[in-house]
C-alpha cells in the first residue's frame, strides 16, 4: 500500500471508557431505585417474607391499626383491614398485581407501538396517514372509560385488565417513535442501506430501530408510572383484578369509606402508588438526561 | 509601526470535560495592527474557533476557562475586565461573525430588529434615528432595497443575503475588531466571492481590524495581510501572507501548501500527510507534529520548539528550523 | 474507447409544491433538474460542478434511483432503468454504489464496521461466514484500514477521515463497476483530503471503477475528472475534459464561476467576473437561458430559445447562445 494511505489505522478509542461508565452510574439517582427496588423484591418474594395470606379472612383481627397508633400489634405492623388480614402482606401481594400489570402492558405496547411507529414514519404517505389517525382515534377515547368498557365487555381478570390499558398506550409510543424515524430516515446512512439493496424491512429493523431503543427505554420508564395509576384506577373502579386478589386501587377503594375511621386501610396502599410512580417518574427522567447526551455524541 | 490594537500574550484556555481538560488553546500569542486582516489557519481540533471565542471571553461554560495569558485590547486587560465591562466591549468595540449563518440569526425576529439590536444596546438609538442607521448598515453590506428588506424574516433571504446581514450586525457599532470564524464555509462559490470582496471594501472604509479564522488556504490568500497557522492548540508559524506562500518554514505549513489541489495545475497525487491530528486531551510532551512530520528527531520528541525568528515578521516553532536558522 | 456504462438522456425532476397560505396556495412545480444529458464510460470520473440549487445532488439521487425520474431516461449498459425486472435492479445495486458527504451520518451508528461494509454483500449475493469476514477485511485493507480490531469497532471511535475510508470500502465490497461521490471530501480536515483523494484515484487505477463525482471545489474536481459538466438550475451549461475546462471554459457561467475561485497564492491576480443579481428559484426560472438574468452577454434571443448543448470544439459542449450562431 502506497505511502500516503493512512498507516494509523488503530481507531481512536475515547480514553478511560471504563471511568466514564462508572461516573454514570455513580450519578444515579439511589433512592428511587432503593424504592422500585423495594417493591420489586416484595413483589417477587411476596410468598417468603410474610407469614401472612392476603386472601384469608381473619375476623378475630379486623380493623387493628398501625402498631404505633394505640391499639395496634408490632405483628401488623401496617394493620388490617376489615376481614382482618394484614396490610403489609396485602400491600406486598398488591406489588404484584401492580407491578405485573406494569410490565406486560410495557412489552404489548410499546411493541405495537414500535411498530406501527417505524412504519409510519419510515413509509410515510398513505401508510403514514391512515395509522396516525388510527393512533388519534385511540388517543381521543377518554381513557378509562374506554378500559372499563373492554373490561366490563370481556370480562375481569389480569389479562383483560393488561389488554385494556395497552390499548391505551400504544398510541403515545407510536407517535414519539414516528418522530424519532422521521428525523433518522433523512440521514445518509438509511440512504446508503437503500443503495446497497437493503429492503424496507431490514432498513427498518436493523437500522432504524437500534436507533431508537434509547427513546423506547425512557418513554417505557416514564409511562410507568401512568399504567399503575391506570390500572389502579380501575381497580379503584372495580374494574381492575377480582377480588380477593389484592390490588392497590381496589384497597384504596374498599378504604374510602373509613378515612375517618380507619385510615389506614386507604392510606398505605395510596401512599404505595404514590411512591411507586414517582420513583419511576425520577428514574426516567435520570435515564432521559443521561441518555440523550450519548444520543448526541452518536 | 503603530501600535497594535490586540496583543495577545501566551493565552491559554481548556476545557474541563469529564473525562480530562482538553488544552484547547495552549499558549498562543500574536498581534494584531489597526487596518489589517490576520488570518487564523488550523483544522478541526486545532483550537482556532476556541482562541476566537477566548478574545471575548465566549467560552462555554462551565466547562470552558481562560487558564493564562493576557489579551490587551487598545492598552486594556481584557481578561481582567468585569463580565459587565466585557459586555460593553463586545458587539460595540470588538465584534464576531460566526459560522453558521442559518442559526446566527433568530428565526422569529425580522431582520431589521436583530441589526438594531446593538445600536439599541451600546449606542442607545431610537426612533427615526435607528431606522436611519438600520438602513444605512443594511446598504454598507450592499443588501439591494434596503427599506423593504428591513421588514424581511430570516428564512426570507438566501444564503448570502443572510451572512450580510449577520455582517450588518457584527459592523453595526463600527468596531475597532471584528473577529470572522469561518464565515464564509457555507456559502457558494461566487457568493463567498462577493462576500469576502464586500469585507475587504469596508474594511478600507472603516479601518476594522480583521481576524479571520479559517481552514481554507485560499480565502487566506485573497484576504489576509499576515497569517498565524495553528496546530493543536498553538501557532506554529507567523508570517505576512506572500512569505508564508513563498517561504514556508514549519513542516505542517509546507504541508498542508502542499497537500491542496491547485486549480491551475493537475498533479497526478498530492501529497498527503499521514495520520491524525493529536487529542486535544493528550498532548506530547516535545511539538504536537511529531508524529506526522517527515523531519522530526529525538529533540523534537523531548521538548517543545522555541520562536524562531527566520525574517521580519516571520515565526516558526520548530527545532528543525532552528538548525536551519544556526548553519 | 472504453464502453458507456451509464447513460441519461434528457432527465427531468420535477417537485410539486405548493406555496402561500391555507387562503389561496399556490400551486407550482420546482425543477429541480430539467433536461439533463450525460454519459460515463469504464473507469472514468466524471465531475460535475455546480451551486446550491443546481440541481446534483438531485442528479445524484436519481443515478442512484432513489428518487424516481418525471421525465428522461437513464440507461445503465443499454438497458433503460425503467424496464428494469428485479433482477436487473439486484446487478444495477451491485454495480453502482455510493459514498456520501457526510462521515458522521453515513455510517449506522449502532452497527459494527464489519456488519456496515459487509452488509451490501449480505443482502445482494448468499456470501456467508468466513467469506464474508475474508471479503470485508480485505477491502478494509484496501482503504489503509488494516488493523484487525477495526471491524468489532462502532463508528464513533473512529475520526472522520476514517469513517469516509469506511464508507468508501462499503462502496468497494460489491466490487462495483461504478460510484457515485457526492462531495466525498467537502466535509473533512484540509490535510485528510489528499489523503482520501490519493486513495479514490489508486482504487481507480487498481480497480477499473468509474466514478461520478458532485462537488462544488472546483480545485477538488478538477484534480480527480477526466471531464467535467458544470450545472446551473437544473440544465448542463457546458462539459468537456478536464483541462479544457479548466484553461478555456467558454460558457458565461463557468467562466464566473472560475474566475470565482479562491486562489492557491496571494500573487495569482483575481480578475474576478462579478455576477448581477442573485440565484433565480427553481421554482421560477428564467424563460430561454436560465442564466440570462445574471450574463454580461445576453441578447435578445436568449429570452425567448433555451440553448442547445452543442459541440464548440473537439469533446467541448456549449449551451450558450454565443456559440450557436456562427461567431
Amino acid at each position: 500500500m502506497s505511502q500516503s494511505v493512512d498507516d494509523r489505522s488503530i481507531p481512536y478509542r475515547p480514553p478511560g471508557r471504563g471511568r466514564r461508565t462508572f461516573a454514570l452510574l455513580a450519578g444515579a439517582p439511589i433512592i428511587p431505585l432503593l424504592i422500585i427496588g423495594l417493591f420489586v423484591l416484595a413483589a417477587i418474594f411476596a410468598n417468603f417474607l410474610t407469614p401472612y395470606s392476603p386472601t384469608q379472612p381473619n375476623l378475630t383481627l379486623r380493623l387493628l391499626p398501625p402498631f404505633w397508633v394505640e391499639g395496634g400489634q408490632l405483628a401488623h405492623p401496617l394493620g388490617t383491614d376489615l376481614l382482618g388480614r394484614d396490610m403489609l402482606t396485602r400491600i406486598m401481594y398488591g406489588a404484584r398485581v401492580s407491578l405485573t400489570v406494569a410490565v406486560a402492558v410495557i412489552l404489548v405496547a410499546k411493541t405495537i407501538g414500535v411498530v406501527v411507529g417505524i412504519t409510519a414514519g419510515y413509509f410515510g404517505g398513505w401508510v403514514d396517514a391512515a395509522l396516525m389517525r388510527l393512533a388519534d382515534a385511540t388517543l381521543a377515547f377518554p381513557g378509562i372509560l374506554f378500559a372499563i368498557v373492554l373490561v366490563v365487555a370481556l370480562g375481569a381478570g389480569l389479562w383483560n385488565v393488561v389488554l385494556a390499558i395497552s390499548l391505551l398506550d400504544w398510541a403515545g409510543t407510536s407517535r414519539v417513535i414516528r418522530g424519532e424515524v422521521l428525523s433518522l430516515k433523512n440521514r445518509d446512512f438509511v440512504a446508503q442501506a437503500k443503495v446497497a439493496g437493503c429492503s424496507p424491512l431490514r432498513i427498518m429493523a436493523v437500522h432504524l430501530f437500534p436507533n431508537i431503543i434509547n427513546t423506547l427505554i425512557v418513554l417505557s420508564t416514564l409511562q410507568v408510572g401512568s399504567v399503575i395509576l391506570a390500572e389502579a384506577s380501575l381497580s379503584f373502579l372495580g374494574a381492575g383484578v377480582p377480588a380477593p386478589a389484592p390490588a392497590w386501587g381496589q384497597m384504596v377503594s374498599g378504604g374510602k369509606a373509613y378515612l375517618t375511621t380507619a385510615w389506614w386501610l386507604a392510606f398505605f396502599p395510596g401512599m404505595a402508588i404514590v411512591l411507586v410512580v414517582l420513583a419511576f417518574n425520577m428514574l426516567g427522567d435520570w435515564l432521559r438526561d443521561v441518555l440523550d447526551p450519548k444520543m448526541r455524541q452518536v | 509601526m503603530t501600535r497594535p490594537i490586540l496583543e495577545v500574550k501566551d493565552l491559554r484556555a481548556h476545557l474541563m470535560l469529564r473525562r480530562g481538560a482538553v488544552k484547547a488553546v495552549d499558549g498562543v500569542s500574536f498581534d494584531l495592527h489597526p487596518g489589517e486582516t490576520l488570518g487564523i489557519v488550523g483544522e478541526s481540533g486545532s483550537g482556532k474557533t476556541m482562541m476566537g471565542l477566548s478574545l471575548l471571553r465566549l467560552l462555554p461554560r462551565p466547562a470552558g476557562r481562560i487558564v493564562g495569558g493576557s489579551v490587551i485590547f487598545d492598552g486594556e486587560d481584557l481578561l481582567a475586565k468585569s463580565e459587565r465591562e466585557m459586555r460593553a466591549y463586545r458587539g460595540s468595540r470588538i465584534s464576531m461573525l460566526l459560522q453558521d449563518p442559518m442559526t446566527s440569526l433568530n428565526p422569529v425576529f425580522r431582520i431589521g430588529n436583530q441589526v438594531a439590536e446593538p445600536l439599541t444596546i451600546h449606542q442607545k438609538l431610537a426612533g427615526r434615528g435607528l431606522r436611519d442607521k438600520v438602513r444605512e448598515l443594511l446598504r454598507l453590506v450592499r443588501i439591494p432595497a434596503p427599506e423593504a428588506r428591513m421588514s424581511d424574516y430570516p428564512h426570507q433571504m438566501s444564503g448570502g443575503m443572510r451572512q450580510r446581514v449577520v455582517g450588518a450586525i457584527g459592523l453595526a457599532c463600527q468596531p475597532q475588531v471584528l473577529i470572522a470564524d469561518e464565515p464564509t464555509t457555507a456559502l457558494d462559490v461566487t457568493i463567498q466571492s462577493q462576500y469576502l470582496r464586500l469585507l475587504k471594501e469596508i474594511q478600507q472604509e472603516t479601518g476594522v481590524a480583521i481576524i479571520f479564522i479559517t481552514h481554507d488556504l485560499g480565502v487566506v490568500a485573497r484576504m489576509c495581510d499576515r497569517v498565524a497557522v495553528m496546530y493543536a492548540g498553538r501557532i506554529v508559524e507567523i508570517a505576512p501572507v506572500r512569505d508564508l506562500f513563498n517561504n514556508p518554514q514549519h513542516p505542517y505549513t509546507v504541508a498542508l501548501l502542499r497537500s491542496l489541489p491547485k486549480l491551475e495545475e493537475r498533479a497526478e497525487k498530492l501529497y498527503a500527510i499521514g495520520g491524525q491530528p493529536p487529542s486535544l486531551m493528550n498532548l506530547p510532551k516535545g511539538c504536537a507534529f511529531t508524529a506526522r512530520c517527515g523531519l522530526a528527531n529525538a529533540r523534537c520528541r523531548e521538548a517543545y520548539p522555541p520562536q524562531v525568528d527566520i525574517a521580519q515578521g516571520h515565526m516558526a516553532r520548530c527545532w528543525r528550523t532552528e538548525e536551519k536558522a544556526h548553519v | 474507447m472504453s464502453d458507456v456504462i451509464l447513460e441519461a438522456r434528457e432527465i427531468r425532476k420535477h417537485f410539486p409544491v405548493s406555496r402561500g397560505g391555507l387562503v389561496a396556495p399556490q400551486r407550482g412545480v420546482l425543477k429541480a433538474v430539467d433536461g439533463l444529458s450525460f454519459s460515463i464510460a469504464e473507469g472514468e470520473t466524471l465531475g460535475l460542478v455546480g451551486e446550491s440549487g443546481c440541481g446534483k445532488s438531485t442528479t445524484s439521487k436519481l443515478i442512484l434511483l432513489l428518487e424516481a425520474l418525471s421525465d428522461g431516461a437513464i440507461s445503465f449498459r443499454g438497458k433503460d432503468v425503467t424496464q428494469f425486472t428485479a433482477d436487473d435492479r439486484r446487478a444495477y445495486r451491485r454495480a453502482v454504489q455510493a459514498v456520501f458527504q457526510d462521515p458522521y451520518s453515513s455510517l449506522s451508528p449502532r452497527m459494527r464496521i464489519g456488519d456496515i461494509v459487509g452488509e451490501p454483500v449480505r443482502v445482494n449475493t448468499r456470501v456467508r461466514g468466513a467469506d464474508l469476514k475474508g471479503r470485508v477485511r480485505k477491502v478494509l485493507n484496501d482503504v489503509g484500514l488494516s488493523d484487525p480490531s477495526v471491524p468489532a469497532n462502532y463508528p464513533h471511535e473512529f475520526s472522520g477521515g476514517q469513517r469516509q475510508r469506511i464508507a468508501i470500502a462499503r462502496a468497494l465490497a460489491l466490487e462495483p463497476e461504478m460510484i457515485v461521490l457526492d462531495e466525498p471530501v467537502s466535509a473533512l480536515d484540509v490535510s485528510i483530503r489528499a489523503q482520501i483523494m490519493n486513495l479514490l484515484k489508486e482504487l481507480q487505477q487498481s480497480r477499473g471503477v468509474a466514478y461520478l463525482l458532485i462537488a462544488h471545489d472546483l480545485a477538488v474536481v478538477r484534480h480527480m475528472s477526466n471531464r467535467i459538466g458544470v450545472m446551473y438550475l437544473g440544465k448542463l451549461v457546458e462539459i468537456a475534459d478536464s483541462d479544457e475546462l479548466s484553461l478555456h471554459p467558454l460558457h458565461p457561467y463557468t467562466q464566473a464561476l472560475y474566475s470565482a475561485a479562491l486562489p492557491s497564492h496571494p500573487d495569482i491576480p483575481t480578475s474576478e467576473i462579478i455576477l448581477t443579481g442573485e440565484v433565480p428559484s427553481p421554482l421560477d426560472p428564467p424563460s430561454g437561458c436560465p442564466f440570462r438574468t445574471r450574463c454580461a452577454h445576453a441578447m435578445p434571443v436568449c429570452a425567448e430559445v433555451p440553448p442547445p448543448l452543442r459541440e464548440a470544439a473537439s469533446g467541448h459542449c456549449v449551451a450558450c447562445h454565443l456559440y450557436t450562431s456562427s461567431n
